[in-house]
Formats: structure tokens, C-alpha cells, sequence
């Protein structure tokens, strides 16, 4: 009998308990821990920046692999232009 | 309030912290039952908040949804410290280290003349299954009824008062248990 009111009385020791609080810098710390955490992307906003410069990179390669066929028209072009303004011609065989 | 939150707006977010702070530090510090661990949680949860806030749909009240975000920050460290523990017995089992019995708790909520038997009963909580322990300590720490544990605990009522009844048979063993010992 005395131990089954023992046992009850320590099942009820949390009836009435006040609720603990939680220290007044708690907002500080928070606002702290989240401005120190990295910037997180998403993977869909990342898969996208990964295509965007994947397309950007394509491009550039493209365009730095015509420039040397175009270089050399243009250069072939600008060199008879010159021939053609001084009549230069080809040396002519003897 | 919600629509600010989305929106990340600082001062909406400043807001839930204060009106929510202590529920959330009472509710992991019954998990917990050490007063820096729970503070260090409850930071962790409202980061969880913050991050999550976007995915808050309505569909239970706020205060459920961060009720649930609690129980199951809680729940994630116990298990951590329960892992690391295990790793600890190892250690002292392999002669490196002792294991540690935690230490005593005394919730700063409760009454002079009940912190001893308290004290008793929390360490009996700590033995309980996981959802013993939540449908108990949300009773008897927050004061929330059955349908709303339910709604946190994303069960039925009947499952709650099934939670609960055991609850209460399993704590009865055990302190059957420490006070035989005690009469020794």
C-alpha cells in the first residue's frame, strides 16, 4: 500500500511543473548560427548554373576554334587588296 | 504571420522565436534532460524552422508543426548520444574509458517538494520507447491534450491513450523496481 503511493505520488511530481524558459540571447544565437551557415543552393537552381556554364563553355570554344580559319582569310583577303592597290604581281619567271 | 515567414521577412521570424522559445526549450529539455544540450537544440530547431518554413503548408496549426519539428530534433540527438554512447561502452570495455551514468535532472519547472521524486522520474522516462516518451512528456510538460499530441505525433487519439496507458505501466515497473531496491 505504502509503496503504490510512493510510486503514484512520483508519477504526479510533474503535475504543476512551470515550463522551463529558454535564455533571453536565445534569438541572438540563432540570428548568429544562421548568418555563420554557408549560403545553401538548391540542386535545381545548381543543375541549372551547371548548364548555363557548360553552354558558356561550349561557345567559347567554338568561337576560338573558327578563329584561326577566319584569321587566315581575312589575312589571305587584306594581303591581295594590297597586291591588287600597288600591282604587285607574282614575280614573273625569266 | 505565416506569409511573413515565407517571405523570410527578419521581424516575422524574430516573432516565432519569442513566442515560441520556451515551449520549444521545455519540450527537448524533458527529451534531453540536461539544460545545454536542450539550449543547443532549440537553437537547432528553429534554424530546422527557418529552413522549413517554406514547405509549411497549413494543413496543422503552427504551433503542431513546430511541436513535431521539436519532438523529432530532440529525438535525433538522443539517438546520437545513445549511438555515441555505445561507442563509448566499447571503449571501456576494450579498458580505456568508464561509462558514465547521466546525471541526476532537476527540471527548474518543478515544485521544491517534488524536485527528489522528479528526479526519480525522469530517469525512469529516459528507459521508456521513443513514443512513449513524447505522448508522455508533451502531457505532462506542455499540458497538450490527446488529440492535439496525436496531430504532433501524426497518430490517432486511440493510438495516444494506447501510448499513454503504456507509458504509465512501464514508468509504475520500473519504480516498483527502484523503490523494492530502496527498502533493501
Amino acid at each position: 500500500m505504502k509503496q503504490e503511493q510512493d510510486i503514484d505520488r512520483i508519477l504526479n511530481s510533474l503535475d504543476g511543473a512551470q515550463r522551463a524558459e529558454a535564455s533571453p540571447y536565445l534569438y541572438s544565437k540563432i540570428r548568429s548560427r544562421l548568418d555563420d551557415r554557408p549560403v545553401v543552393v538548391s540542386t535545381a537552381l545548381a543543375w541549372r548554373l551547371a548548364v548555363v556554364v557548360a553552354v558558356v563553355a561550349a561557345l567559347n570554344l567554338y568561337t576560338l576554334a573558327a578563329l584561326p580559319a577566319q584569321k587566315q582569310t581575312q589575312n589571305e583577303t587584306t594581303a591581295a587588296a594590297v597586291a591588287t592597290d600597288y600591282s604587285i604581281g607574282l614575280p614573273a619567271a625569266y | 504571420m505565416i506569409h511573413s515567414l515565407q517571405k523570410g521577412e527578419e521581424p516575422a521570424f524574430r516573432n516565432l522565436v519569442l513566442l515560441y522559445q520556451h515551449r520549444v526549450y521545455n519540450t527537448v529539455l524533458g527529451f534531453l534532460q540536461e539544460p545545454a544540450d536542450a539550449e543547443d537544440m532549440t537553437q537547432e530547431v528553429f534554424i530546422r524552422i527557418f529552413q522549413k518554413i517554406g514547405t509549411f503548408k497549413g494543413e496543422a496549426a503552427l504551433a503542431t508543426w513546430i511541436y513535431r519539428i521539436a519532438v523529432t530534433t530532440a529525438l535525433d540527438a538522443l539517438r546520437k548520444a545513445r549511438r555515441q554512447k555505445r561507442g563509448g561502452f566499447l571503449a571501456a570495455f576494450r579498458g580505456r574509458d568508464e561509462p558514465t551514468e547521466p546525471p541526476d535532472f532537476f527540471h527548474p519547472g518543478v515544485a521544491a517538494e517534488q524536485k527528489e521524486d522528479s528526479v526519480l522520474l525522469f530517469k525512469a522516462i529516459r528507459r521508456l520507447p521513443e513514443n512513449q516518451q513524447a505522448a508522455f512528456l508533451l502531457q505532462k510538460l506542455e499540458g497538450l491534450s490527446q488529440p492535439e499530441i496525436a496531430t504532433v505525433l501524426k497518430t490517432t487519439v486511440s493510438a495516444v491513450e494506447s501510448l499513454l496507458v503504456r507509458a504509465k505501466a512501464g514508468l509504475r515497473n520500473q519504480l516498483k523496481d527502484i523503490h523494492s531496491m530502496n527498502q533493501r
